[in-house]
């Protein structure tokens, strides 16, 4: 599989720079992940358009494999953004390349982020390629059903840059508002003085992104679990990749990591299942102590003390399915015992379901709400790798 | 899907702003404004994109487009987007002011003209704002009247092509930034009656706003900041009105398709009906023995493709109401999208109706 990436920035913005830093950044992690240029397309516009296809070559040393990932870089000059028609007919082959890159990388210079208010900022964004970019991006979502092609932002020479990285994000943001995003853009901050390894990363990140969207898309295709996914494959690649890009570069600076909780972010559900299990806590804590009132038998309310114990323990320690097929044992259990009892403690029973169902309605709710605004637990995801997990701190420690 | 298609055409004369407003509504538009942004078509952009790099970077008259030529006239293409996804489409057609008054002495470029008002679902007046840098109002009102004299022979012909329905006509008064300091708020009204008072009617629904390219342009020989004021609004209330047409228009074409689908619906349930009844008739008559060895099973067969046929056209039936009610849903959310952003700049345009001042209201929309 061949990965189009096109770099888009204005003339000077570091465009050529940046290829160079990536293919120095990724061949830093050799022998785990190397980089080789695969081979030099020429371009009938070579004066303007430089076309550099890559292998990205991972050694998985336990299995003594390697997986081999190409993908292509063209490299335009800055002024054909600007110059559009104008350019001749290089423009139409770089518009072309441009909408059939499924990754863009939108290179901003630092000089954007040096005014002092942050309206300035965005002026100068707007002024030096925003708006020079909007139309080309409207062209893209338009033949593309309403997608828009995978984005990062990379600010060069950060050594320049004199607000803070939130600010920074905000400032993109606002200039390239028409995107009207929800979601998280990451942003990258390069910088040749400060050492940090940010193109690399952001290019392993991009085509990581490329690689779950394809298998999420595969996947729905054809639901075939029992195959082996190329999913695992690119985010083993990627995290053994990164981690080794983090762990020797201390003080590298990269907020793009929140792309990688792709799947983690799916965990709404968890909040159900604990709600589901306190429901049912709830309700046994009841019925049991209905019980041992009615009948104030020992050996039924160690049972049911028994009972409960597995009952929390395989909520919280095993699996979801696990606990709901003990869920319904559970409760075909507490039907029983009311079917077992009339008179009194048969209504007392039913009472106590009564106020069972309220309380776990309200705390149910209550978990629901509080667990959606909790910040993910790397112990629930679905992908238990130490390296993603190892990515999944990290992110959540830069943030 | 289908996209709503529309022309607007901006009538002003020579150095009124016609130009300067294309590009301070690209200006505004092209990075977003609440989700809404405009993409303009082919060699424009280019063109469009100059001229902004001059807006920043120059000062003095170099900052602004050089007059349009006497023959020259650009039709612009715009899609009207919201988070990047086509709402519709519009042109805009732009001439030198100075054709206006030229009439048949430039003959190709007024007959074009004159085609464009004709096609045109808003028409859009532009008034230049120096006509208004007056101390005393009767002298501004002489001052419009008399520069309203041309203006006003086109709002007719226009009247005169739409006479069953006059669509909305906007009064666009440009350079707000040097003479807003004049005018206050009793001027609009009284700008309206004493000189355009043909439009201050019946039936007519008008429209009056100021737009400038920035607050502090015109500073230290226009080199102040570029920071558009209210350049979306002229264009915003056109795309209300053709958008509210087009939606209303729609609702009833999908209204008159649903009853047609619910007919065939009835029809074709009848029509099983009728055929199951039929079958069980023919099939009633296999009771025997012999009477079930020399059964003949064509006419069974033949009620049971028709069955099935019928069950089809429901089916289709109705997943055409299905797919109507949803794209009815995505255009009514469009439109009040529009509609809410222009009902949140309404104290930034005065709407007159029938000749008197009215509040700007989205009643409209509750009929979709």
């Amino acid at each position: 599989m061949n990965t189009n990436i096109a770099l888009i920035g204005a003339s000077g913005s570091g465009v050529t720079t940046f290829i160079s830093e990536m293919y120095n950044d990724i061949n830093t992690l050799a022998p785990l992940v190397s980089i080789s240029e695969h081979s030099r397309a020429i371009s009938v516009h070579s004066d303007v358009i430089t076309p550099h296809t890559f292998d990205l070559i991972v050694n998985d040393t336990k299995k003594q494999n390697k997986k081999t990932w190409t993908f292509t870089i063209n490299d335009y000059k800055g002024t054909l953004l600007k110059e559009r028609e104008n350019a001749g007919p290089a423009f139409y082959e770089y518009n072309n390349d441009l909408m059939n890159a499924k990754i863009w990388i939108i290179l901003i210079d630092s000089h954007c982020f040096t005014n002092d208010t942050f309206e300035g900022n965005v002026k100068a964004i707007i002024k030096s390629c925003s708006r020079n970019i909007m139309p080309f991006l409207s062209d893209y979502i338009e033949k593309h059903n309403n997608t828009p092609p995978e984005i990062i932002f990379a600010v060069t020479k950060g050594e320049n840059v004199k607000c803070n990285k939130e600010d920074m994000t905000k400032a993109i943001m606002e200039a390239f508002k028409a995107m009207n995003q929800s979601q998280y853009v990451p942003v990258v901050l390069l910088s040749n003085c400060m050492q940090f390894k940010s193109a690399g990363l952001a290019v392993l990140t991009l085509l990581c992104n490329e690689f779950i969207k394809n298998e999420k898309k595969n996947q729905n295709n054809n639901n075939n679990s029992d195959q082996p996914t190329k999913k695992d494959v690119c985010l083993e690649i990627l995290s053994a990749a990164a981690k080794c890009l983090i762990e020797n570069n201390k003080g590298i600076t990269v907020n793009g990591f929140d792309k990688f909780s792709f799947e983690y972010n799916d965990n709404k559900d968890l909040g159900k299942y604990t709600a589901i299990a306190l429901l049912i806590d709830l309700g046994l804590i009841v019925v049991f102590l209905l019980f041992i009132i009615s009948k104030v038998g020992l050996g039924e309310v160690i049972g049911g003390i028994v009972v409960l114990v597995v009952f929390v323990a395989l909520t919280i320690g095993v699996g979801n399915i696990i606990a709901q097929i003990f869920f319904a044992i559970c409760s075909l259990y507490a039907l029983v015992q009311i079917a077992d009892y009339s008179g009194k403690s048969g209504i007392a029973i039913v009472v106590g379901f009564a106020v069972w169902v309220i309380a776990s309605a309200i705390v149910g709710a209550l978990i629901d709400e509080k667990m959606e605004n909790l910040p993910m637990n790397p112990q629930t995801v679905k992908y238990k790798d130490q390296n993603t997990a190892f990515l999944y701190t990290k992110a959540r420690e830069r943030k | 899907m289908s996209e709503a298609r529309t022309r607007f055409t901006a009538i002003g004369l020579s150095g009124s702003g016609k130009t300067c407003y294309v590009l301070g509504m690209y200006y505004q538009m092209i990075t977003g404004y609440k989700g809404f942004s405009l993409k303009a078509n082919g060699e424009n952009v280019s063109r469009l994109e100059q001229w902004m790099d001059n807006l920043d970077e120059c000062s003095g008259c170099e900052k602004f487009p050089k007059t349009t030529s006497l023959t020259e006239v650009t039709d612009y293409e715009f899609k009207l987007k919201y988070a990047l996804k086509d709402i519709m489409t519009f042109n805009w057609i732009d001439y030198g002011g100075t054709s206006l008054k030229a009439r048949t002495g430039n003959g190709q470029a007024y007959a074009l003209i004159m085609q464009k008002i004709q096609e045109s679902t808003a028409l859009y007046i532009f008034l230049d704002g120096a006509w208004f840098c007056k101390d005393d109002k009767e002298t501004r009102i002489k001052e419009v009247k008399r520069n309203a004299r041309v203006l006003n022979d086109y709002l007719l012909t226009f009247s005169d092509y739409h006479q069953d329905s006059v669509p909305p006509i906007v009064f666009v008064i440009t350079k707000s930034d040097i003479c807003s300091e004049y005018l206050d708020e009793d001027d609009f009204y009284d700008i309206m009656t004493e000189c355009f008072g043909s439009v201050m009617t019946k039936g007519c629904r008008v429209y009056m706003t100021m737009v400038s390219l920035g607050r502090n342009i015109s500073d230290d020989n226009y080199s102040g900041d570029v920071d558009p004021v209210g350049m979306h609004i002229p264009f915003f209330i056109g795309i209300y009105h053709q958008f509210l047409n087009f939606c209303l228009t729609l609702k009833f074409e999908i209204e008159t398709e649903t009853e047609a689908n619910k007919g065939s619906i009835a029809a074709n349930q009848e029509y099983i009906n009728e055929k199951r009844s039929e079958m069980y008739n023919e099939l009633s008559k296999k009771k025997s023995f012999f009477k079930r060895l020399f059964f003949d099973e064509s006419t069974v067969n033949h009620c049971k493709s028709q069955i099935n046929e019928s069950m089809r056209e429901i089916n289709s039936a109705n997943q055409n109401i299905e797919n109507n009610k949803e794209l009815m849903k995505y255009y009514k959310k469009l439109m009040q999208d529009v509609s809410s952003q222009l009902l949140r700049d309404s104290s930034n345009f005065k709407m007159f109706e029938d000749g008197k001042e009215k509040d700007f209201e989205i009643d409209d929309i509750f009929d979709l």
